[in-house]
């Protein structure tokens, strides 16, 4: 079994999202004040304090569509973080 | 051990772009590691080991939703599960071992998405070892398939007759890793392609290259975290295109997996002890940040480097101090190719923390 030790620990890290959601939601339902600072908190993952991925669809990614239409690709897209820490292997 | 007087004639031969670095020595003959084939096989079967079990951990992780403690934002969770439960196959990786020779050889990190050192290991240090024994020197053997298990590797990992390779400008390491995987890529029957990674093009729902051609397949030498951070990593998702290392590799690249297998595996001798809290490793620790790179951002005794990763979550490990010969500290990357251990390359520093500007060192065994 899984549950000992740390391992509880990191699951239930993982199990916050609902706690967090159900929280939001509350606040929201009682016109609280703070509630969308709570609500901001429900979609940041304070555990992993990671927030690199830009979470954004395709479809509304910059040059998505224009792209298409003229026959060539966007480009550039990709190579901004080597521009800011260099070398990309390790 | 004195070096080769036609060392730089020979690097420029087999196309080793970055024997020097910044105009400091890299590539080192100086001296060379002297194992006996007792202990290559107990590194061979640690990192065999090692492999079984951080397959196992991310097994877990994918089945338990373990994204948030790993470090891995939700967003891009759903690319990372999907590659995972496609198989897509990885082609390499290098953990990063402690090990004097004596005990058990100790996991540092995995780095399990872009590694590099990767030609010095596989070619350059097998043409010096080719040298040696011309000149003379006993029989002697070493660690090293790599080049073969590469050429091997490709037709099993069902990308296709085309692969594009990418990597970031203006590293030659970067550039001299990928162009020796497009070669080996070649010898293995597969055309493949360079470009930029900033010459990625999107169009029509595909990544493309610079001739418009669709990207169906791709090596990137450029990290995934950084990838998805950027404009076109929404389209990740989006897009058909198969990725080496494919997504699921950012599960064993999180430094806070280290903390995972120690949670799964405690007490295992491949392991040291790591959590996501300081303090509980019960003696000195060291810790990093998830995503830190090169050796930047370590904080362990007496020693704190800088780097821009200070604002990551950290993973902290107990501390297990680099063996130190003549002054030099040595780590042991072991390298897996295909799922299997295949060889080894040595980075040097002058100081207990492994950087870009660590030194390659080669080895050899006596069989």
């Amino acid at each position: 079994m899984l549950l000992g030790g740390g391992v509880a620990a990191v699951l239930a890290a993982c199990g916050d999202d609902d706690s967090r959601r159900r929280e939001c939601e509350r606040a929201r339902a009682e016109l609280r004040k703070d509630a969308e600072e709570v609500c901001r908190r429900s979609t940041t993952r304070s555990a992993s304090g990671s927030s690199w991925f830009n979470g954004r669809t395709s479809a509304a990614a910059a040059g998505a569509t224009s792209v298409a239409d003229h026959g060539t690709s966007s480009r550039s897209g990709f190579g901004a973080s080597a521009s800011a820490h260099g070398s990309g292997g390790g | 051990m004195a070096a080769r007087p036609d060392l730089r004639e020979r690097a420029a031969r087999l196309g080793f772009a970055f024997a020097e670095i910044a105009g400091e020595a890299y590539w080192d003959e100086t001296a060379c590691y002297r194992f006996t084939a007792a202990e290559i096989d107990v590194l061979d079967d640690a990192t065999a080991e090692l492999e079984a079990r951080c397959r196992d951990a991310v097994a877990h992780a994918v089945r338990h939703g373990l994204h948030a403690p790993l470090g891995i934002p939700a967003g891009a969770w759903g690319l990372v599960t999907r590659s995972y439960e496609r198989g897509e196959a990885s082609l390499y990786g290098r953990m990063d071992l402690c090990w004097d020779g004596s005990g058990a050889p100790k996991l540092l990190e995995y780095n399990a998405d872009t590694p590099t050192a990767l030609f010095e290991a596989g070619v350059v240090q097998w043409e010096w070892l080719q040298c040696l024994l011309q000149s003379g020197a006993p029989e002697a053997d070493q660690f090293n398939s790599i080049h073969e298990a590469l050429i091997a590797a490709w037709p099993g990992l069902g990308l296709g007759p085309r692969v594009h390779f990418a990597c970031a400008r203006d590293s030659a390491e970067d550039r001299g890793t990928v162009d020796y995987l497009r070669d080996t890529a070649i010898q293995a029957g597969i055309e493949a392609p360079f470009l930029h990674i900033d010459e990625i093009g999107w169009g029509g729902g595909r990544f493309r290259d610079l001739e418009e051609r669709e990207i169906a397949a791709i090596f990137k030498l450029y990290p995934w975290d950084w990838l998805l951070a950027e404009r076109f990593g929404a389209h990740v998702g989006a897009a058909p295109t198969r990725w080496l290392e494919p997504c699921w590799r950012l599960i064993p690249t999180s430094k806070a997996f280290l903390s995972l297998l120690w949670h799964l595996f405690p007490d295992h001798p491949n392991l040291l002890p790591a959590f996501l809290e300081p303090g509980r490793t019960g003696g000195p620790e060291l810790s990093k940040p998830f995503w830190g790179r090169e050796g930047a951002n370590i904080i362990a005794p007496g020693i704190e480097t800088d780097g821009p990763y200070a604002g990551q979550p950290r993973v902290w490990q107990a501390y297990q101090e680099l063996p130190c010969f003549d002054g030099r500290y040595p780590v042991l990357g072991s390298w897996i190719v295909a799922g299997r251990p295949c060889g080894l390359g040595i980075r040097e520093d002058a100081t207990p923390v492994t950087r870009d500007t660590s030194r390659f060192v080669p080895h050899l065994f006596e069989p």
